[in-house]
Formats: structure tokens, sequence, C-alpha cells
């Protein structure tokens, strides 16, 4: 009976010892590049991850979704004659406001509305329309056509693609002053050319949701259109010092905004700051074995690889910066593609990526906040930036030769030649409220600093922002754009 | 069936199977601790062919593990430093933290931190070393790393690495050291007389409190005898020396912390020094 | 009464006479000096100018409009300094009293930009509104203008007869 015993454990031991002895040769770093991470990283790659997508097919369309969430509206304003309901990016309503204005446009470009008639109009006609019932959506930034279509309604290309080159904004109308028809309304900021579709399209519920949203919105009884005002037209009897795009939204009362403050990484807990500094040295392809670390006089982390260097400053700014002359860091996964498509695919992707290893949801509060068209001076350059939102209130960040986004790439045909990203988080502190000066005393400081005598200044955009300066304190500050630069204006 | 004979059979199968699993286990971890025998005589007349002469067992067949060791430089807390260089009653003459830059005084001398690195001055006057009374090169390394103690340097981290005297006075460079192996980059210039240090500049730094990085197998030195024989051009060069040692790159000097990485040292019989990166393989210029 | 004590009571009145007079005089001054500041409450219906080119109206761009919307934008340009002033006619009172918009008046000094912008409500029928453009007390431009506004039935009225026009 021992006996058998004794020989049953035996067995079990030398098949044991076999399969340690087994897997310590496969997993044995001498015997596998890797070790480890080798096989499971292909196993994930090639086994898991495919068996994943076929599940859950929006996870393999990553783009698409990361696209969506970072591209949005600065604001949609729902006019219902003289009554005007503003909803923010960020705000309660504005959500609602965008996925009912969004699935109009995706069905129009993606030809699932009949339309009726297509022609195009006047800006006036164009402009008019805010003053009847109508959605006016405001992206706030040129958009290649082929992204926002693919945004609306996920082709690159449709049969508005002849037509449309570069969007801005649109209307939709629910009445026009003479027939009930709903009509939607883009300009084409490429030709200027406004196209007016009208659609077959259920008005009474498009009428119904209208007043709801107008019934949503806070009070707002003090917003005019430039246009509205006169503001846009050049005066026959004197010379204008300032002009305002006829769509610009006057706030003509002062606001107040709430105070808001930024906390680090290190605030959440040190070792997130040491592993995550990890993770994202391996994002940007440095070889942690083979680069140089060193900390500087201000206290700045500095990596140092043969073509890069990623820096880490004390206020929170992440750097890389790719060796002048040097290749820089391929993001387009050998994918290539020099159209502002392509770039903005592999600047998503890569965003993202980062993002990802932050905690509290960073990802969401952000927005893509530069032109998205093809750069006709140098094929295949472009500088991509995002917008932190508190509120839809974008943060800018004071430096010593300007005021950046939050974060900025810099991409020349798939290649990674500069990144900037704030690793902040900003909420609202519970402080009491910021006085912001009226708009026009904001348009006064403009016209001190920059009129010139006989060149009026043209304001495309005016807006409110918070400007967090070197000692991390934020304010917030009127930012207006004036010939496509943008100008913060202090008190 | 009998499977008691069964058994039997499978146990002696998987004791074999066992055994020789062993020995393959074996054999792997030692060939991957060892450079081959063929490639270390491969090597050897490789660089023969462009003119180095080397020893086959001057090179080690073992293959080596290092890591990077993270320092601190002496002078991250300026006040704290001053206070150990030049005595408690140190005033702050200069205090510019946006240009780091710093000078203080004590009765005992004044010291400058700039991002260039430090300079040190006593204030006593200079009091050379009789001709004839000079102390041998042993007796003087150990009086000047008595007195940089003194001055707040930890003698067990310091390497005198040159040394020659000049009117009376000794010219020393001194570089750290960590786990007995010389740090490379960091250096500081000592001059002394009979009575102690009379001048020290040049940059500072100590190992820091998690010194000692990840420890991995570095590059194989044949791998970078190679590289040094494809950089070579010019006249016949002996080896007289393959080490290890520790490197910090001069971009970095004026930083508040560095890496120090492994390195290959080799020596040739002319004097010449040849630093390697042994991570990668790269020359040091 | 003595004459002594009528004397004094004579010095008295004089001297209390003499200090009412300043203290007058000195209130006017003040209230002289505040009315550079700010335009006057009130102006009569047959107010005009006394000097041209310190207002010009810019929106409603007609200075007689109609429409069925119930807040009226209105906007205007002047020289820089101009204190603009927004008035609405009171038929009751029968003069132009100034806007107030949330306890705030419709009023401002016209910066660098040379622009003026407000909004006001408007009550069903005629609104009459008058804006002032002053360089001082004395030297302003005023612009009278009114605005209809037609209720939303009649509109649809409009648009109805319309539609069958088209149709036929």
């Amino acid at each position: 009976m021992v006996k058998k015993v004794l020989k049953n454990l035996t067995l079990v031991c030398s098949v044991l010892l076999t399969v340690v002895l087994v897997c310590q040769i496969w997993f044995s770093s001498s015997f596998l590049p890797g070790g480890y991470d080798f096989l499971i990283s292909g196993f994930k790659r090639h086994v898991i991850d495919p068996i994943v997508s076929l599940f859950n097919p929006g996870v393999a369309n990553d783009f698409s979704q990361n696209f969506k969430t970072l591209y949005r509206p600065e604001k949609i304003v729902v006019n219902v004659f003289s009554q005007r309901g503003v909803f923010a990016d960020g705000q309660e309503g504005f959500q609602e406001a965008y996925n009912t204005s969004n699935d109009i446009m995706g069905k129009l470009l993606s030809g699932e509305l009949t339309v009726k008639s297509r022609e195009t109009v006047d800006m006036d006609t164009y402009a008019s329309l805010l003053k009847g019932k109508s959605l006016y959506v405001d992206y706030g930034k040129n958009c290649d056509y082929s992204l926002f279509s693919f945004n609306a309604c996920g082709q690159a290309q449709t049969g508005f693609s002849e037509e449309l080159s570069v969007v801005r904004d649109y209307v939709i109308s629910l009445h026009d002053t003479i027939m009930n028809d709903v009509s939607i309304y883009v300009k084409d900021q490429k030709s200027g050319n406004v196209y007016r579709y009208i659609v077959e399209l259920d008005k009474n519920s498009l009428d119904g949701k209208i007043t709801e949203l107008i019934n949503l919105s806070p009070e707002n009884s003090f917003l005019s259109y430039a246009f509205e005002l006169n503001f846009h037209k050049e005066k026959a009897d004197t010379v204008s010092k300032i002009l305002f795009e006829p769509m610009v939204l006057m706030e003509l009362n002062s606001t107040k905004l709430p105070a808001v403050s930024g906390r680090k990484l290190e605030d959440f807990d040190d070792n997130i700051d040491d592993e995550m500094m990890n993770t994202i040295l391996r994002d940007f392809s440095i070889n942690t074995r083979t680069m140089w670390r060193y900390t500087d006089l201000t206290d700045a982390r500095v990596f140092v690889e043969n073509d890069a260097t990623l820096t880490l400053y004390p206020n929170g700014l992440l750097e890389y910066v790719a060796e002048d002359g040097g290749p820089g860091l391929d993001i387009s996964k050998g994918e290539g593609g020099d159209d502002i498509y392509d770039a903005m695919n592999h600047a998503v992707d890569f965003v993202t990526t980062i993002c990802g290893h932050l905690p509290e949801n960073y990802f969401s509060h952000l927005r893509l906040q530069t032109d998205m068209v093809e750069n006709t001076d140098s094929q295949g350059v472009y500088r991509i930036c995002f917008d932190y939102l508190v509120d839809g209130v974008p943060v800018r960040h004071k430096t010593g030769d300007g005021y950046a986004h939050t974060i900025e790439i810099e991409i020349d045909n798939g290649r990674l030649k500069s990144y900037r990203q704030y690793l902040k988080f900003y909420e609202k502190s519970g402080e009491p409220e910021i006085s912001c000066m009226a708009m026009m005393n904001a348009a006064d400081l403009l016209v001190d600093a920059l009129y010139k005598e006989g060149e009026p200044l043209w304001i495309q955009r005016i807006h409110l922002c918070y400007v967090e300066n070197e000692a991390g304190t934020l304010v917030p500050q009127w930012n207006a754009t004036i010939n496509n630069q943008e100008h913060i204006i202090q008190e | 069936m009998n499977w008691g004979r069964a058994k039997t059979i499978l146990i002696v199968m998987f004791l074999v199977t066992d055994v020789f699993l062993l020995f393959v286990l074996m054999q792997t971890k030692f060939s991957a601790s060892k450079i081959p025998e063929k490639t270390i005589r491969e090597t050897v007349q490789f660089l023969g062919k462009k003119q180095i002469q080397v020893q086959p067992d001057q090179i080690s067949k073992k293959r080596i593990k290092s890591e990077n060791i993270f320092m601190v430089n002496f002078f991250k807390e300026p006040e704290s430093a001053a206070k150990k260089i030049l005595g408690e009653d140190v005033i702050t003459v200069l205090q510019n933290p946006a240009d780091y830059e710093y000078q203080f005084e004590s009765p005992r001398g004044k010291l400058h931190l700039h991002d260039q690195g430090f300079s040190y001055v006593s204030s006593k006057e200079a009091v050379p070393y009789n001709i004839d009374s000079l102390p041998g090169a042993e007796a003087a390394t150990s009086f000047i790393t008595d007195a940089l103690q003194g001055l707040g340097f930890d003698k067990a981290t310091v390497s005198i690495v040159n040394l020659y005297e000049q009117d009376g006075f000794y010219h020393l460079t001194a570089v750290p050291v960590c786990g007995g192996v010389n740090i490379y980059g960091i250096n500081m210039h000592i001059v002394a007389d009979s009575e102690g240090i009379v001048t020290l500049e040049g940059h500072w730094f100590i190992a820091g409190e998690e010194a000692k990085g990840e420890e991995e197998t570095l590059l194989d030195i044949t791998t970078v005898l190679t590289e040094l024989a494809l950089k070579h051009t010019g006249e016949p060069m002996v080896i007289s020396e393959i080490g290890t040692a520790y490197y910090a790159s001069d971009d970095f000097l004026g930083s508040l912390e560095i890496t120090a990485v492994p390195i290959y040292v080799i020596k040739d019989e002319a004097g010449g020094v040849h630093l390697f990166d042994a991570r990668v393989g790269s020359a040091i210029e | 009464m003595s004459e002594d004590s009528l004397g004094g009571a004579m010095m008295v009145k004089k001297r209390i006479l003499r200090i009412g007079v300043l203290l007058l005089s000195l209130i006017l001054l003040m209230s002289l000096y505040t009315s550079v500041f700010a335009s006057p409450e009130v102006l009569p219906e047959t107010v005009t100018s006394t000097a041209e080119g310190y207002v010009t109206l810019l929106a409603p761009e007609q200075l007689t409009s109609s429409t069925t919307n119930k807040s009226l934008p209105i906007a205007a340009s002047a020289p820089e300094g101009t204190v603009v002033t927004v008035y609405r006619y009171s038929y009751t009172a029968g003069n132009y009293q100034k806007v107030v918009v949330g306890e705030v008046p419709l009023e401002s000094v016209v910066g660098s930009t040379t622009l003026f912008a407000g909004r006001t409500d408007l009550t069903p029928g005629l609104n009459k509104f008058l804006i002032r453009g002053a360089k001082d007390d004395e030297t302003y431009t005023v612009i009278p203008f009114e605005v209809n506004v037609l209720n939303e039935g009649f509109m649809d009225r409009i648009k109805g007869v319309i539609n069958i026009i088209l149709a036929k």
C-alpha cells in the first residue's frame, strides 16, 4: 500500500517537474526575446483582439468613436424669432441639441433624407434665418468636408463632396418667411457659397424639439448676432474701426464665470506619476534601457534618446521634441498618408493612447480646436491642437511667448515632430464666481492695441476662455480671432 | 492492464526526460552568461587586421550585468551645501534661483554656484610646500581627501584620478565613486597647499537615495571591440586594459539629478582611454 | 422788542441767508458737476439735436419698422467718449424716459470701437424710442425711431393668404 502511494507520488512529482522545467526553458529570457512579454503581447494581438472585435465592432473602429468625442461644435444656438437659447459645449442641453442637429445632418449627407431642391443663397439670407425658427450649429473652426462628413454619417465621401470642401457651421431652419419647409443651409468656407437643401422631414417633431430646447436653455435675453446690430458692415459715412463676422454672438452684458483651479498628476498619487512616466516613455518609443535621464535646474525631468527629447516640466507640461533634422516618431503605424484625414487619424489615435493613461476621464474634457483643412503651403505638415474644457469654456496656458492649447501636435507625413500636453485637470473650485468685463469693453481694448488707421479690425470669433498663468492661477479672459490669429485680451 | 508496470515505465520515462531538460536548462543558462570562445577568437583576429593588438585573456568571457546609477547634484540644496563647505556661520551674498546663481561667504572661504558648476576659494593665505618637503603622491592624496572630508565631501565616494605638483601646490582631479567604480564625466579640480585645500572647482554629484536602477545584461565586449576597430584609423594600438565604469554625460552636468550609465573603458599602452556606452555600444567622445 | 434785539435778529437772519445761499450754490454746483457724467432721466417729447454727428443709428436700420419679436437689438456708432442713452416714449407721461433693463440703464460711454449696443423688450403696438449721443449737457444728437409690434396671428393670416395664392 505504502509502495503504491510512493509510486503515485513519484509519478506526479516527475510530471510536475517536467512541466516546470519546460516552462523555465520556454520562458527564460535567454531563450525568447523579451521573455514572457513576447508571447503574451503576441497572443493578445493575434488572438484576443480579433475575437473581441468580432463581438464589439465599435472597439475596432477606434478613430470613429474618438473623433466624434473630440470634434464637437463650440455652441448650438436655438433661435425662435427674438428668443435665443445658447448651448455651449458642456452645458446642460448641449448634448440633446447636438444629437438632434447631427442626426439630421448625418441623414442629409448619407442620402437618407430626400432632397427636394438644392440652390445657393446669399450671406444675408443665411444670416436672416437666425431671426426665425432655427438651429444654428457653430463648430468654431474650419473642417475638411471628408472629416465633417465622416463625423456626421460615417462616410468620408458623399454626394455633397463636389460642392462642399470646408465646413464650419450650418443652419437647420424650420420656416422661411413664406413656405413651411425644413431647409438645411451649409456654408462652404472655401468657395464662400451658401447651399440650401430643402428636405422632407417630420417638421412637427423638429418644431417640438426646438420648443423643448428653448425652454431648457438658460436665460439669455441679451444676446444678439452681429448682423442684427449691423456690426458686420462698413458704415457709409464714417470709417469703421472694428467689424464682426455676421454670425458672431454678441454678449452685451458683463458675465460671470465659475472660479476654476488646476491639479497636477502628482496631486493624485506620487506613484501614479512614476508608473505613468514609464508608460508614456514607451508610447513615445523611448527605450528606458538606453535613454539618458536627468533633472535640470528648473526641476524638469528630461529623457533623451538619440533622436528626441521628452521633458516633464514642474508645471505639468509634457513636451516631446524630435531632433532638428531627425525623422520624428512614426505614429502612422506604417500606413503613411499625407492628407488631413490621415493626419487627423494618426493624431487622434496618439492622443487617445496618451490620455488613456490619465485618471478621471481626462479625454472626455478635450475638444479639437484647430482648423482641420489641407495644408496647401506644405503638404503633409499639420499642427493640430486640442483644448481642455470646463463647462464648455476652454483653458489656455500662458507661456513665455504667447498662449498654448492644452495639447499641440506637429505632424509631418505621419511622423510626430513635436507634442506638448499639459498633464493637468481643471475643475470648479467652489469659490465665488468671477466677473468678466463686457465683450464691448474687450473690443475697445483690441482696438486700442491693434487698430491701424483705415484698416478695420475684422473679428472672426470672440469668446471667453480661462487663462492659466505661470503661477497656476486661472483667470477668465476674452479671446478674439482676427485674420485667423488669436488675441487674448488682458484688462 | 498492469497499471503497476505502466506506472513504473512512465516514472522512468519522465525522470529521464527531467534529467535531459535539466541538462538543457543548465546548458542554456551557462551559455547565456558566457561569450563563446569562438566569438572571442574571431574578435581578436578582426582587431588584428585593424592593427589593434589584444590578448584573448584580456577579454572577459563572462557577460556582465550592470545598472544605471541615479546621482544627485551635491549642490541641489544650495544653502545646505554651503553650510557643509563653509560652516554654520555662512552668509548668503547672492541668491538668484531663476538663473541658478548663488554666492556664499564665511570666515572659511567663498563659494560660488552657477549653472556651469561651482567654485570654492579658501580665505586663508596659501602656504605652498617647500620643494624639499613635498610629500609623496600617496600621502598627499590621503591628506587632501581628509581635507575634502572636512569640507563635507565623503572621502569614501571620492577617487583621485590625476595628481601633479606645480610650484609647491598639488593639482588633483577627483571623480565620484559608487560601489568601488569610478564615474567618468563628473569631476572637480582641486588645488591644495601644505595646509589644506586652496581652491575647488567643477561639478560634483553623489549617489541618490535609490541609487541603482534595474540590473541589465550589458552589450558583449566583443561587439564594443568591433566598434572600436571600425572607428580606428591610424597607428597600431595595443590594448592594455579593458574594464567597466560609469559615465555621466557632460551635456547634463548643469542639472539637479542625472543618470550615470555603465560603460566599457578600454585603455591602450599609448595612454589613450576609449569609452563606450555599454548599453548600445556607441563611442563616447 | 428793543432796537438792539431787533438788530441782533436781523444779523442772524442775514447770516442764515448767506449760509443758505452758499449751500444752495454748492448743491447747484454739485448737480452741475454730476450731470456731466449722467444723461437726463427724462427728455421732453419735443427734444431736438443741438449738434450733428454724435450718434448714428445702426440697428434698427429704418426709423420706422415692424416686427413680431418680443425684444429689439439696438446698435449705434458714436465718437469715442460720447454718452449714448436709449429712451422710450411714455404715453402716460408724455415724455421720453430712460430705458432700464434689469435695474441697469441702457446707457454707456462709447469706447475705442465707436460702437454702442443694447437690447430692450418690446410691448405690443407702437413702441417709440429715442437714442441720444451726448458730448456734454449742451452738445448732443437725438434720433427718434419707432417699432410697431405686430401680433403673430396677423402674420399667420398673411402667410395663409400667400399660401393660397401660390397654391392656385
